[in-house]
């Protein structure tokens, strides 16, 4: 009797640890790892001596730091700023009764499936200037376009595209399954009551699926904010640097240069900004609540 | 019964037999980009080596562990630093100064002096494969050579020769090209700038002067190097000599618009040229012709380059891993490489097979001929690809109109030496 009541206590104990202990030895031991060696000196993979915050300044004010982050937020606002609205009208549509839905559903699933080194080879060659079907369609309607990638103006927003290409259909999950979960005479008395569509829309359905489309947005921030696979494929950061964004920055000077140092530091830049984006979506959430 | 007659009957056996049994089971790991298999002849020529070592050492079982090309070098460092390394690796060339200045590799001095003065003599060395006091990391198992490949079918037809100086291939490439055809397809994107950088590098070279002080630190922002960056800069201005957007992209991008029989020039390493012919369908008119330097018939050094196999430091099984690397880079089995997967072998003596007088071995005699009379003799730094993506992102500046050439290299010499080489 006391032994099964014994067990039953220690239950909960003997579910959460495990998990907590595989939690720690794969994301709090590496990040204990970078923090500490941001502040500490590195050769090749031997930690070196305590340094403070030498790797940060040295980031920031000599190694073009500050205008990698610069580039970083304007990658992510910007790939937000498309994958977002995308998103959302795509689960709208996908939420009226419509011929050929599953289909569809699955068709604008597909990029999501597909990896990022196939993203970035594919949109490589679709933007490709000589080769690409893009620019050719483009020369037959009169526009000749040299090749986005290779323009120091168009090679950021030609990234966010592809980059938003990969990420809407997170986005469209998430808010089809809030959608689904509005109850009919609600949708009912918004028709009868709100009027338009897009006051329908903004003044039910939106506080409605409010929550969920900010844990999509706060999912999407991440992803892009950590995003170097198709930026390595597609431009290596060039030209001219014009994408060199910081989680490329990472990869490289970690896995490319071997300057350890440079690369924690980088990385716990991001794990910051990550965090200050999410503060903020939270905050605007219980803002709302309130 | 005494211990010593029970020790005779029953324990000694047993260790002899435990003993014999370990010795069967020995078994060496392999990290390696190529696996062996069927599917093509890189995979042929693997499993060939494998299948004839195994033959050669049935005690001897060897675990091979694919990996994409790129990962081998920071998976070896990171499993350096984690005490799992394998018994033998393959490492790319300009991945070697910085593993052995990290200390990651076994020194092969004592495996080397044991072999036949007249076989060290025979296998083709490399500087990156050693320290600075001459101590041997790693021994090639193949060779590649930087060239130029060119569409003889337009030359001919623009009655033009094979460039025998820089200006003259300008010229050419101007003369081969139109709104369709690009005149040089060579991409300097920092994505992937080795072929780019590596034809910069053996120019520069070739012009005599440094690009590196003794003490490690650049020393490329010369005039003759400002020309180089100038030539290429007047060539993109020619819109279709060299476009703006081709080189601007990596090199994947530029051979892909080669194989679409959309340029006239390619440099490119050897070993791809027949995938390339193969995939363009050019056949007979893809030639080669050596990097041509300023001075008429006097072309650039080769650019060398090879993977090498490292035993990596705290191998478990030294000994065995070696008899891997002897068997590899003997004669016959480098012989045997070169005809099923056309690599260029590091053994002279291997060139004598008959096989090598053939048509199908054209590529690698000229890998071997133009690095015979031409050899580039060049220190490479401890990582020669934060060389190589300075480089990219001083003639993406440049290319792009944000700096001069002479402000590019000055920049690039002064980013070079602020990050320490790396």
């Amino acid at each position: 009797m006391s032994s099964s009541i014994g067990v039953r206590r220690l239950q909960p104990y003997l579910f959460f640890y495990p998990s907590l202990i595989l939690v720690a030895a794969v994301s709090f031991v590496p990040l204990f790892y970078a923090l500490r060696q941001s502040v500490h000196s590195a050769d090749y993979l031997q930690t070196g001596g305590f340094v403070g915050i030498a790797n940060y300044v040295e980031l920031l004010r000599h190694g073009g730091g500050l205008a990698d982050i610069g580039r970083s937020i304007v990658f992510v606002l910007g790939s937000l700023a498309l994958t977002m609205p995308l998103g959302i009208g795509l689960a709208l549509l996908l939420d009226r009764p419509m011929r050929f839905r599953a289909i569809l559903r699955t068709v604008l699933m597909l990029p999501w499936i597909v990896s990022q080194l196939v993203t970035g080879l594919l949109w490589t060659w679709l933007y490709d200037g000589r080769v690409g079907p893009i620019s050719h369609l483009l020369k037959q309607v009169g526009v000749n376009i040299a090749g986005p990638l290779t323009d120091t103006q168009w090679a950021l927003p030609s990234l966010m595209v592809t980059n938003t290409w990969h990420s809407y259909p997170l986005v469209m999950v998430f808010t089809l399954a809030a959608l689904q979960t509005i109850p009919a005479e609600v949708r009912e008395a918004a028709r009868i009551d709100a009027g338009s569509a897009w006051r329908r829309f903004r003044h039910v359905t939106l506080p409605l699926i409010r929550s969920t489309v900010l844990v999509a947005l706060v999912l999407t921030t991440l992803h892009t904010f950590n995003t170097v696979t198709t930026v390595l494929i597609m431009t290596g950061g060039g030209p001219a640097e014009a994408t060199q964004v910081l989680a490329l920055r990472v990869f490289k000077e970690g896995f490319q240069f071997y300057r350890q140092e440079v690369a924690a530091t980088a990385a716990v830049v991001i794990f910051g900004l990550n965090i200050l984006f999410s503060i903020a979506y939270i905050r605007v959430l219980r803002a709302d609540r309130g | 019964m005494r211990f010593g007659s029970f020790a005779r009957r029953f324990i000694a056996p047993a260790a002899l037999l435990l003993a014999a049994g370990a010795a069967h089971a020995q078994k060496i790991e392999l990290w390696t980009f190529v696996g062996p298999g069927k599917e093509n002849v890189r995979e042929r020529a693997m499993a060939d080596v494998i299948e004839t070592f195994k033959a050669k050492n049935p005690g001897i079982e060897v675990n091979v562990t694919i990996m994409p090309w790129q990962q081998i070098s920071p998976a070896l460092l990171r499993a350096s630093k984690a005490g799992q390394v394998p018994d033998v690796a393959m490492l790319y060339s300009p991945s070697m100064p910085a593993h052995i200045a990290a200390g990651t590799l076994s020194p092969l001095r004592q495996y080397l002096d044991a072999w036949p003065a007249a076989d060290r003599a025979d296998l083709v060395k490399l500087p990156e494969t050693v320290d600075r006091k001459g101590e041997p990391f790693g021994v090639p198992w193949e060779l590649r050579v930087s060239g130029m490949g060119y569409r003889a079918d337009l030359l001919k037809a623009a009655g033009k020769r094979a460039p025998q100086s820089i200006k003259e291939w300008g010229d050419t490439a101007a003369a081969i090209s139109s709104n369709d055809i690009a005149g040089i397809a060579i991409g300097f994107s920092p994505e992937a700038p080795s072929v780019a950088a590596g034809w910069f590098l053996t120019t520069l070279v070739g012009s005599g002067v440094k690009v590196l002080a003794d003490d490690g630190k650049a020393a490329f922002n010369t005039p003759q190097a400002e020309k180089l960056v100038q030539w290429v800069l007047d060539l993109t201005r020619n819109k279709s000599a060299l476009p703006t957007n081709v080189a601007l992209q990596g090199l994947e991008q530029a051979q892909t618009l080669f194989i679409a029989q959309k340029a006239g020039f390619l440099p490119q390493s050897s070993q791809r040229f027949e995938f390339i012919r193969e995939r363009s369908k050019l056949g007979e008119n893809l030639k080669l012709v050596e990097y041509p330097g300023w001075d008429e018939g006097k072309p650039s050094p080769a650019l060398v380059q090879s993977w090498s196999l490292v035993i990596p430091k705290g191998a478990k099984n030294s000994a065995a891993a070696w008899k891997l690397v002897d068997h590899w880079t003997s004669a016959p089995v480098q012989v045997a490489s070169a005809k099923t997967a056309g690599y260029v072998p590091v053994r002279t003596s291997a060139l004598k097979d008959p096989w090598f007088s053939e048509p199908k071995a054209e590529t690698i005699r000229w890998a071997v001929d133009y690095a015979g009379k031409h050899p580039l003799k060049f220190d490479f730094p401890e990582n020669t690809e934060a060389l190589y993506d300075t480089w990219a992102k001083m003639f993406g500046s440049v290319l792009t109109g944000k700096m001069s050439p002479k402000e590019g290299l000055a920049w690039a010499e002064g980013e070079y030496n602020r990050r320490g080489g790396r």
